[in-house]
């Protein structure tokens, strides 16, 4: 047992591990599939050690990482010729993560577990560049310079992409969201 | 004069925290009198917050993360096996022990370029946080604790922090002399722990402390300065300036606009330093104050006597 502490002690210090979940849900946004997901991660990995003595020192890890799979992913698309295939995805939950006395109620999570499903449903009827760019500001928090270089466009065309991809998503969410918007005031109040 | 939809446009870069510093003055100037502004950024933050909790905890799978982790080794046993093929062909026999030292150097060099760049990576999230938080805080002034005294600010950070927090220096805002005010602290999270994060008021300018155990990030990078056996670290970002420094096992960010360096003097964050000084440090430590001063030390507009070059002592 020591020893396998130790292993995974010094192998979690590894360069840029700590990213591989927020990679893999990205990959998993790209792909549709779990198996070109994996394939997709392994292979940044694998160009990400080749190249790391190529990385700037003020360079954003994290968004190092994600251009490299996204550069892999259009590579692969370039091949196959074809466009990109959306198929549904069974969502994979690894538990809310609530914080210590501030517990909701079930009805509470029955609520939010609803708003949650009825916003990822939203994100899915954007289309594949609106939900990238929603992914990687809302969910993965870059900045919109980092966006851009993720996107290989300008950071103009992020603000404006995000902008439509934010008011449409809102319009798919309007009848949801006003409910949830006057409950967050209830609830404030 | 902007139009109201130009600040309807500002709204959701000041939430993304995109907005430039002197718009986002412009902005706050004209949000604090504007209540149609002041009601769509509720509301757009809100629809933010409910955008991020649909964030799908995805987790890569067991498998996938031994293959990459398996590939480092790989990589890494690699590199360090190939260039000690290339020196056992370049070398004789006699000079074998010092052909495996150099193959030993290189492995142990590989690990430490990974570890450099997880506490290189580890550096720059301390440094984003410490800057988010600042902004926030624009936003959202509210205080988990709202006080002027060092002491009641650091007991009550002791006993909600798992590191044994301590603010920069004792006399901290106590001090006459200072133009900054302590106003009070609230927590934060980092890396998954709490976080303390500590609020000055000047008459213009807000300054923030976020202070966490070194276990956690490490000060590295940007503008190195060095006084009274302290690194600081100053950087800019987006017209904030940035200055980060470990002590005793704390690491500091203080983030704030005020100008480091400009004009070479103490008078921004102190009314008189030279006196500020003799008041609060020994000789000799004056001395160096002073000889830094001379020498236009970055840092020492925003961390003169108090925040940084006393810090934990």
């Amino acid at each position: 047992m020591m020893f396998q502490k130790v292993g995974l002690s010094s192998k979690t210090e590894a360069f840029g591990l700590e990213y591989i979940d927020a990679l893999y849900g990205y990959a998993l946004m790209l792909t549709r599939n779990r198996s070109d997901a994996e394939d997709l991660v392994q292979e940044t990995y694998v160009r990400a050690l080749d190249a790391k003595d190529r990385l700037r020192e003020d360079s954003n890890v994290k968004g190092w990482f994600f251009t490299i799979l996204r550069n892999l992913w259009l590579n692969q698309l370039r091949k196959r010729k074809s466009e990109p295939h959306l198929v549904e995805i069974d969502g994979q939950e690894g538990g809310a993560d609530y914080l210590s006395g501030n517990t909701p109620s079930s009805d509470e999570i029955l609520v939010a577990k609803e708003d949650v499903e009825q916003v990822r449903f939203a994100i899915r009827q954007l289309s594949p560049e609106f939900q990238e760019v929603i992914h990687l500001r809302e969910f993965e928090e870059l900045s919109y310079q980092q966006i851009a270089i993720v996107l290989s466009c300008p950071t103009g065309t992020v603000m404006s992409r995000l902008g439509r991809a934010r008011a449409k998503l809102r319009a798919l969410l309007t009848p949801t969201w006003s409910q949830t918007a006057s409950s967050g005031k209830d609830s404030r109040s | 004069m902007k139009s109201h939809e130009d600040y309807d446009t500002m709204i959701q870069l000041f939430i993304d925290e995109e907005l430039p510093e002197g718009n986002r003055e412009e902005f706050l100037t004209h949000f604090k009198d504007c209540g149609d502004c002041q009601k769509t950024l509720v509301e757009a933050e809100a629809f933010s917050e409910t955008v991020q909790r649909a964030r799908p905890q995805v987790q890569a799978p067991a498998a996938l993360r031994a293959r990459v982790l398996n590939q480092m080794d790989r990589a890494h046993n690699k590199a360090g096996l190939t260039a000690l093929a290339q020196i056992q062909a370049a070398v004789s026999l006699y000079w074998r022990p010092l052909s495996m030292a150099a193959m030993l150097c290189i492995v142990a060099g590989g690990g430490l370029s990974i570890s450099h760049f997880r506490r290189e990576s580890l550096a720059n999230d301390f440094i984003r946080s410490a800057v988010a938080n600042h902004r926030k805080f624009g936003i959202d002034t509210s205080l988990d604790i709202s006080s002027s005294s060092p002491q009641e600010v650091s007991s009550w950070f002791a006993q909600r922090v798992s590191f044994p927090f301590r603010m920069p220096n004792a006399g901290i805002a106590s001090d006459d002399h200072a133009k900054y005010k302590l106003m009070g602290g609230r927590l934060v999270d980092f890396g998954g722990q709490r976080a303390a994060l500590v609020v000055f008021q000047m008459p213009n300018n807000r300054i923030s402390l976020l202070v966490s155990s070194d276990k956690l990030a490490k000060a590295m990078g940007g503008k190195i300065t060095q006084s009274s056996g302290l690194r600081f670290h100053a950087r800019d970002m987006n017209e904030l300036h940035i200055a980060t420094w470990d002590n005793k096992g704390l690491t500091y960010a203080l983030v704030s606009s005020v100008a480091m360096g400009s004009s070479g003097s103490c008078s921004t964050c102190h009314r008189s330093s030279a006196t500020g000084v003799a008041k609060n440090k020994k000789p000799q430590d004056v001395v160096e104050h002073v000889l830094q001063a001379s020498e236009k030390n970055p840092l020492q507009e925003m961390i003169p006597n108090s925040v940084g070059v006393s810090a934990g002592r």
